[in-house]
């Protein structure tokens, strides 16, 4: 035999152990993913399954009947179910713009050290993120409370004797300020980490070319900005939909519907009347509602890349 | 660097911003000094200050020994979901982070886009569809029943991926498996080491997320006896609110206080980690 045989078949040894080597590393990156997928199949893939098997039957007296789309038909021309969302939009078409607007202020002011101690004040803006949702609400919930809260005993004394946090119509924006004093913190805190991502040869230019604050703020740092305050937006979008905390702590204090918000509607639907079946395709109209509206934020609204 | 502020609107923004740290702090404030009070003088000094005779002492007595202890029990539920939950889910998203970084092959891609799109996928969705299931596996009212759902976290994974692109060099893994080291001894000895910032990033977030959770354990506990301190707290303040059980404003309150504690000590002490966190959710716009 030649040489030249012998330096094949190592060479074909070569490559068999390569391709060895190869499924072996394809076994490895498999097995360290398992535990997760193993995880992720159970208790997030099977629950949609499950859940969207359960929202096809109808119960009556322990038995479940087969209805197809029926309960997802009965959903879509439930108005209990459009009040929920209705309040939950309003909620979000006020609380959000409100909320992004005061995080931008405070992460421009920190980020452009227009105050002094911008430590301590970042700290301390922070500092609601660090409360349990529902400790947070439990607190304002006691704030606006006649009788222990000091806000509502101070406005009595100033006269206003009928003043209340948890009338009807003021409820909601009672809700709103809850959930802004939780979140402004955290997202000022995004906007700020994202604003010192940026150059800073840009504003400096700027400025010795004699811009002011507002024209630095405006015309540079706002339009670099934007991708993560519409991230910002689309995670409050989603979360707006999801209300359920802070309302149900709330009706504790004061009567608000079973279907106040989506998230109430479903819990109650589920819980205190017993009807998995409805409550599971109210849990799938709501998802689809909050996929959708991300979905169009994303597609219509985000600023291209490339643009910016 | 030095804009063009003049000194009048640089005053005003201070007293602006005193106005908007003042908003953010005094709920705060008033939990704590009314963690002092007992339960007359909560009504009686409503004014935000210390009452005459401090009371905390007394309170937290009250609050941990109620009704034999079940606020110490739920704390102690709370340090175990938590802990368990955090524990689980951090070696499960680091492990899976690390190979979709560091294998990245076609077909992980696809599964990869799925775990990120279920970060979209709103998770008080899925409470109700995890109940059934609970049922069906007979762990309603268990400690599993909070746990294991709570050991999914897809955003620990994206987040263990960006960093290890980054942080974790091909090259010094290609040494190790030179040296005869298996995939195996090379994650564990030298990844791992290099993922530490963004592991402990992971254990915060997913520690914090299950001890604030609150709809999954409302949904799959129904005895006390396993709920954790936010069920608890919620527990009390709705007797409360119904005036069944007796006044006990002063316990919801420490207890709330007690709560927080832990959480609180967990942003001080570990600042860094939070921002990168914080980051790493802004980067990807």
């Amino acid at each position: 035999m030649s040489v030249r045989t012998g330096t094949d078949s190592a060479s074909g040894i070569a490559a068999q152990a390569r391709q060895n080597v190869n499924i072996k590393r394809h076994l490895y990156a498999l097995m360290f993913i398992l535990p997760f997928l193993v995880v992720f199949i159970g208790f997030y893939v099977i629950p949609i399954i499950i859940g969207f098997h359960l929202a096809l039957f109808v119960s009556v007296f322990g038995t479940n009947h087969f209805v197809w789309f029926q309960n997802f038909i009965n959903v879509f021309t439930d108005p209990d179910f459009y009040r929920g969302l209705l309040t939950v939009l309003l909620f979000a078409v006020i609380q959000i713009p409100f909320m992004v607007l005061f995080a931008l202020l405070i992460a421009f002011v920190l980020n452009t050290r227009l105050v002094k101690g911008s430590k301590i004040f970042r700290f301390l803006v922070f500092l609601p993120y660090a409360v349990p949702g529902v400790i947070s609400a439990l607190l304002w919930g006691y704030l606006y409370t006649p009788g222990i809260s000091p806000i509502v005993g101070a406005l009595r004394h100033m006269g206003l004797s009928n003043f209340t946090f948890l009338g009807p119509g003021v409820v909601l924006i009672s809700i709103m300020n809850i959930v802004t004093w939780e979140w402004t913190g955290y997202n000022s805190i995004v906007f700020n980490s994202s604003l010192q991502a940026q150059p800073v040869e840009l504003d400096e230019a700027a400025t010795i070319e004699g811009a002011t604050w507002w024209q630095v703020v405006s015309r540079i740092k706002f339009p670099l900005l934007l991708p993560t305050v519409f991230l910002v937006l689309i995670f409050s979008v989603v979360g707006s939909l999801q209300l359920f905390n802070e309302p149900f702590i709330i009706s504790s204090l004061t009567s608000l519907p079973y279907y106040y918000t989506p998230n109430m509607y479903i819990y109650n639907e589920a819980f205190s009347f017993g009807n998995l079946n409805y409550a599971a395709a109210l849990s799938f109209v709501l998802a689809l509602f909050t996929f959708l509206a991300s979905f169009l934020l994303m597609r219509y609204a985000l600023p291209k890349r490339g643009n910016s | 660097m030095q804009t063009k502020v003049p000194l009048s609107s640089r005053a005003a923004v201070t007293v602006l911003f005193i106005l908007v740290a003042i908003y953010f702090v005094f709920p705060l404030y008033w939990l704590v000094v009314s963690a002092f009070k007992t339960n007359a003088q909560l009504f009686q000094y409503i004014q935000p200050w210390f009452p005459p005779h401090l009371s905390i002492i007394k309170n937290l007595v009250e609050l941990f020994s109620y009704n034999s202890g079940e606020f110490t029990r739920w704390i102690a539920n709370s340090f175990i979901y938590a802990g368990a939950s955090a524990l689980g889910a951090t070696l499960f998203a680091t492990m899976a982070g690390y190979s979709f970084a560091k294998y990245d092959y076609p077909w992980m891609r696809t599964i990869f886009w799925i775990i990120l799109g279920s970060i979209f996928v709103p998770v008080t969705a899925l409470v109700l569809p995890v109940f059934v299931l609970m049922e069906s596996l007979h762990l309603i009212n268990t400690y599993w029943g909070v746990i294991l759902p709570s050991l999914v976290s897809p955003f620990g994974v994206y987040l263990t991926r960006i960093y290890a692109d980054q942080g974790v060099p091909d090259a010094i893994l290609e040494a190790a498996r030179i040296d005869g080291a298996s995939e195996w001894t090379v994650f564990w000895r030298i990844a791992s080491r290099l993922l530490a910032p963004a592991t402990a990033t992971v254990f915060l977030i997913t520690f914090v997320g299950t001890w604030n959770n609150f709809f999954l354990p409302l949904v799959v506990l129904n005895s006390s006896s396993k709920f954790p301190a936010i069920l608890g707290l919620n527990l009390w303040n709705s007797l409360n609110a119904e005036g069944h059980a007796k006044l006990m404003y002063n316990m919801v309150i420490t207890g709330a206080v007690v709560a927080t504690i832990p959480l609180a000590i967990s942003f001080i002490l570990l600042q860094r980690y939070w921002r990168f966190g914080l980051t790493s959710g802004s980067v990807t716009g």
